[in-house]
């Protein structure tokens, strides 16, 4: 095996060498690409390294938009203050993440890019209306060509997305809402290392006056090829209040909206099961708590 | 072959290292500088056998490319404690009676020492979820745990 690695200093020195090379594969976290590599699931010629990009490391918010670099790693994700305020479904799905060793290096873009239906900061970004800022290399004027995608058009299926081999994925943005609180839930097989047999990230609006439900987004993930958002039921949602019936309900459309697969972890019945469940605890945690920071403790505790 | 050169430094002294291109940050430890205290089990970030501090954070260093490492600080379990002067988590190991094969203790012995660095007294729940990158297929984990709180308690 030889395969080239090359370790640019910029974002722009990375993106002409992708334009010319069509099988160097980027290489953020490399906690997906070394194990594709070791059980010869890819065959690149050479790695680009993007890892010493540092203007891709960081979370800031500009005016109402949050922006996460796509080399921000899940451990960053879990702890940062901005990211626990206005985007709490993703600092817990990144803490559900694997182990220290994986959430060390794991980075957000390499997350979105391998299209896991199980990839634990899908749902919570899906929950945020999230999207993606997508870099190719210059045109003669000298600019990085730069394109947006909403997350909801990034994922087209097991593995797959919207990415051209000449992109790299630069920043994550969201544009915040004060108002709006989140919660992730994933139920595993084992504490650890456990790839998820449901997870679920749930945004809600409410009312501060009378607990009405404004906005909701209810994002699954391992039930489809793709993490979803499942509209239905946040349509269901909006304009009504939360309580026990309505959130019943809720968890009723669920069941015949989706079409979960059997595997060997998990039969179709047995996620669909899930999906009910965590859906009513997720709805239930945001009744009875109206601060997002409350339903992070009742996560961990 | 393509090879590159690799700047780091590994428990404290600096090494220069001509590496293929693709190899990870467990060959460079092992085969290049023989430091075989590092242990390959899984190769596929399953295990923990691997674990490694890079600047400082717990990785499993099969899954990091060695020329990621360039300019980095690497500390191993070369580097952890000496034979005269064992750090406390090693020496809690043993008198707890943590190890039995020891074939996951080096890695044991890193992700304990980077919960400790981070969380000089962590309760069970936070020790389970500090080693949970790191299986062991002997002890059942009881001991491991009760060992890192001895060490926790040696160490204030
Ligand atoms: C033992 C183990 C347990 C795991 N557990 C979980 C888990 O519980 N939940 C979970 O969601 N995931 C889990 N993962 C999967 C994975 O580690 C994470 O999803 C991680 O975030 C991937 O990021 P990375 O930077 O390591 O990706 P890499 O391996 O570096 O890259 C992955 C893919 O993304 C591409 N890529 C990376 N960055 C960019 C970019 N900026 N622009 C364009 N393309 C890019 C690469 O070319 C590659 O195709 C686990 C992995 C392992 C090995
Ligand atoms: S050998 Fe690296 S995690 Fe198992
Ligand atoms: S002591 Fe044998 S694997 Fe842990």
């Amino acid at each position: 095996m030889s395969i080239r690695t090359l370790s640019p200093e910029t974002p722009a020195q990375a993106l002409e060498i992708l334009s010319l090379q069509e099988k160097y594969l980027p290489v953020a976290g490399g906690t997906n690409v070394l194990v594709d590599l070791r059980k010869g699931k890819i065959t690149p010629i050479g790695f680009v390294d993007l890892s010493r990009f540092e203007a891709w490391k960081t979370i800031q918010l500009k005016g109402q938009v949050l922006e996460i670099g796509s080399l921000v790693t899940h451990s960053q994700l879990e702890a940062h203050p901005l990211i626990k305020t206005y985007c709490p479904a993703l600092s817990m799905g990144a803490s559900a993440v694997g182990s220290p060793q994986i959430r060390n290096r794991g980075t957000l873009g390499g997350n979105l890019q391998s299209a896991s239906p199980a990839a634990d900061c899908a749902p919570p970004l899906l929950a945020h209306d999230a999207f993606l800022t997508l870099l190719s290399a210059a045109d003669s004027s000298g600019t990085l060509k730069e394109r947006q995608v909403d997350l909801t058009d990034f994922f087209l299926g097991v593995g797959k997305t919207d990415l051209r081999p000449n992109e790299l994925i630069q920043k994550v943005s969201i544009n915040i809402n004060p108002k709006r609180k989140s919660i992730f839930l994933k139920s595993g097989l084992r504490k650890a290392l456990a790839i998820s047999l449901v997870n679920l990230a749930v945004s809600i609006e409410l009312d501060e006056n009378t607990a009405e439900c404004l906005k909701a987004r209810v994002a699954f993930g391992s039930i489809a090829p793709t993490p979803v958002r499942i509209r239905k039921v946040e349509e269901f949602l909006e304009g009504r209040m939360l309580d026990e019936r309505v959130i019943e309900e809720a968890s009723n459309i669920v069941q015949n909206e989706i079409a979960p697969i059997s595997d060997l972890r998990a039969s179709e019945e047995y996620r669909r099961y899930l999906a009910q469940v965590l859906l009513q605890e997720a709805l239930r945690t945001i009744k009875s708590s109206k601060e997002a920071g409350k339903w992070l403790r009742k996560q961990f505790d | 072959m393509a090879t590159k050169t690799v700047r780091l430094t590994v428990n404290g002294s600096p090494a220069v290292v001509q590496i293929e291109e693709h190899q990870t940050l467990l060959y460079l430890l092992r085969e290049v500088l023989g430091l075989i205290g590092t242990k390959e089990g899984c190769g596929e970030g399953d295990c923990g056998a691997c674990s490694v501090l890079l600047d400082g954070e717990l990785v499993n260093s099969c899954l990091v490319l060695a020329l990621q490492a360039d300019g980095k600080e690497i500390l191993t379990i070369e580097g952890v404690g000496t034979e005269d002067h064992l750090h406390p988590v090693q020496q809690a190991f043993i008198e707890v009676g943590a190890i039995q094969c020891g074939y996951c203790t080096p890695g044991m012995v890193l992700a304990a020492k980077a919960l400790l660095d981070k969380i000089p007294d962590p309760c069970e729940e936070e020790i389970r979820r500090g080693l949970s990158g790191n299986l062991c297929r002997c002890t059942g984990y009881q001991k491991i745990v009760d060992a890192v709180k001895m060490a926790a308690q040696t160490s204030k």
